[in-house]
């Protein structure tokens, strides 16, 4: 939704700085859709690096992967 | 005695940078596009002899004009800017003389930027309510425009220049009253922040920089050393953090629930996240303002120039209590509960 692409067209292989719509406020989007729907705070200069879509989904794993450990501590 | 905010006056300057004029330089981008990015159609900019204090000077002015008080009885000028006239002197004390203001007043410039407001309130207070002063004049005075670059979509379009006088005055409450005009406030800070906005060239850290030419970033925007370079990621991320935690200690001390305020006024960054914000803080639209529009973010004239359209407008009513926060550059924030009561003694 974030890059305004139909469901199921992206692959993870994907260069997300070719993609017609990606900007700085793209991610503040993606940030933002972070923190509503997986109640993550993900690190704004990792995401600034990702190159493929690929990178992105690997963040959020790992994202949230720190937050339930954080929570079970 | 306590401490009031009893007038707010403000002052942009004349020349207006419109989204038409950004759109037809950063080709890639519409008018309306920009808008709806930023939330911002129109900013206003100063031209090249303009400086912050003079903005500073034109809002007291208008204050004096309107009666709210005589400059013979200020006895406190306190100047927040991250764009003073001179490392030295003050700005303040160039400020008393060009007011008018008596040489037994108190001046001082404090360096911060989108938390100046809330913080200078809670200066204010203090000198008021341990008897130091009785008529302080808060001033918030902004040319951000300066220090960027005019290929820097990401900040240009955001940024607004302006000022705005605020005086905070000694009052008496009777023992009826709800609770204090100027309520508990809520500090932080966090240095790790600091290299997100920044201008990292011109201080005394690092005064020049030979060969310093502009580059341009990923997303295409140009900057050289000595421009304002802004991380909106990194910021939006420090506002999700520090923003809602903020609020819950403000209410905690105060022991006050959020419907127990009638307005929320945010430092009006960018219409995205005071968006963001709103919906994770859940606070009703009609709650919360949104109105950087045709100014743009002022940086620490931003929450002023709300609180004095929002009383002009009806929409801030006397005997409302509502909570302002500033927040970002610094990293710095601040937070406050006014019970609204303009008006002076």
């Amino acid at each position: 939704m974030v890059l305004e692409m139909g469901t199921g067209t992206l692959r993870e292989d994907q260069n997300v700085r070719n993609l017609e719509h990606w900007d700085s406020l793209k991610l503040l989007e993606v940030l933002a859709l972070a923190d509503e729907l997986l109640h993550v705070q993900i690190d704004a200069d990792r995401l600034a690096k990702c190159v493929t879509v690929g990178d992105i989904l690997k963040l959020l794993e790992e994202s949230t992967a720190t937050k339930d450990l954080q929570q079970q501590v | 005695m306590k401490a009031s905010i009893a007038a707010i006056e403000y002052s942009l300057p004349e020349t207006l940078l419109k989204n038409e004029e950004l759109a037809a330089r950063f080709g890639d981008w519409t008018p309306e596009k920009i808008t709806d990015k930023t939330g911002v159609t129109e900013r206003h900019i100063v031209k090249g002899d303009e400086c912050a204090s003079d903005l500073g000077v034109q809002a007291c002015q208008k204050l004096f004009d309107s009666r709210a008080c005589r400059r013979e009885n200020i006895d406190f000028l306190l100047f927040c800017t991250q764009s003073p006239d001179y490392f030295l002197p003050t700005t303040a004390c160039m400020v008393q003389d060009r007011l008018g203001l008596p040489t037994t007043c108190g001046a001082l410039d404090f360096n911060l930027g989108c938390s100046g407001f809330v913080y200078g309130l809670g200066l204010a207070k203090g000198l008021i309510e341990t008897d130091q002063a009785k008529n302080v004049l808060l001033v918030t005075a902004e040319t951000y425009s300066k220090f960027i670059h005019e290929n820097d979509r990401s900040v240009r379009t955001i940024f607004g220049d302006g000022a705005a006088a605020t005086l905070i005055q000694a009052v008496h409450i009777g023992d009826e009253a709800l609770d204090e005009p100027i309520g508990a406030f809520i500090y932080g800070t966090d240095g790790r922040g600091a290299k997100n906005l920044i201008v990292p060239v011109g201080g005394l850290r690092q005064r020049t920089c030979s060969g310093d030419e502009a580059h341009v970033d990923e997303f295409g925007n140009e900057r050289a050393s000595s421009n304002l370079y802004m991380n909106g990621g990194e910021i939006f991320s420090f506002s999700l953090r520090a923003v809602p935690e903020a609020v819950d200690r403000l209410l905690e001390a105060m022991r006050l629930h959020l419907e127990d305020i009638d307005l929320i006024v945010f430092h009006q960054a960018n219409r995205y996240m005071l968006d963001h914000l709103r919906k994770k803080l859940k606070i009703p639209e009609g709650k919360f303002v949104v109105a950087m529009e045709h100014v743009g973010n002022t940086v620490s004239s931003t929450i002023p120039i709300v609180l004095s359209d929002a009383a002009a407008s009806g929409r801030l009513k006397d005997g409302q209590r509502v909570m302002i926060v500033g927040f970002g550059v610094g990293y710095s924030w601040a937070a406050t509960v006014l019970r609204w009561r303009m008006g002076c003694s």
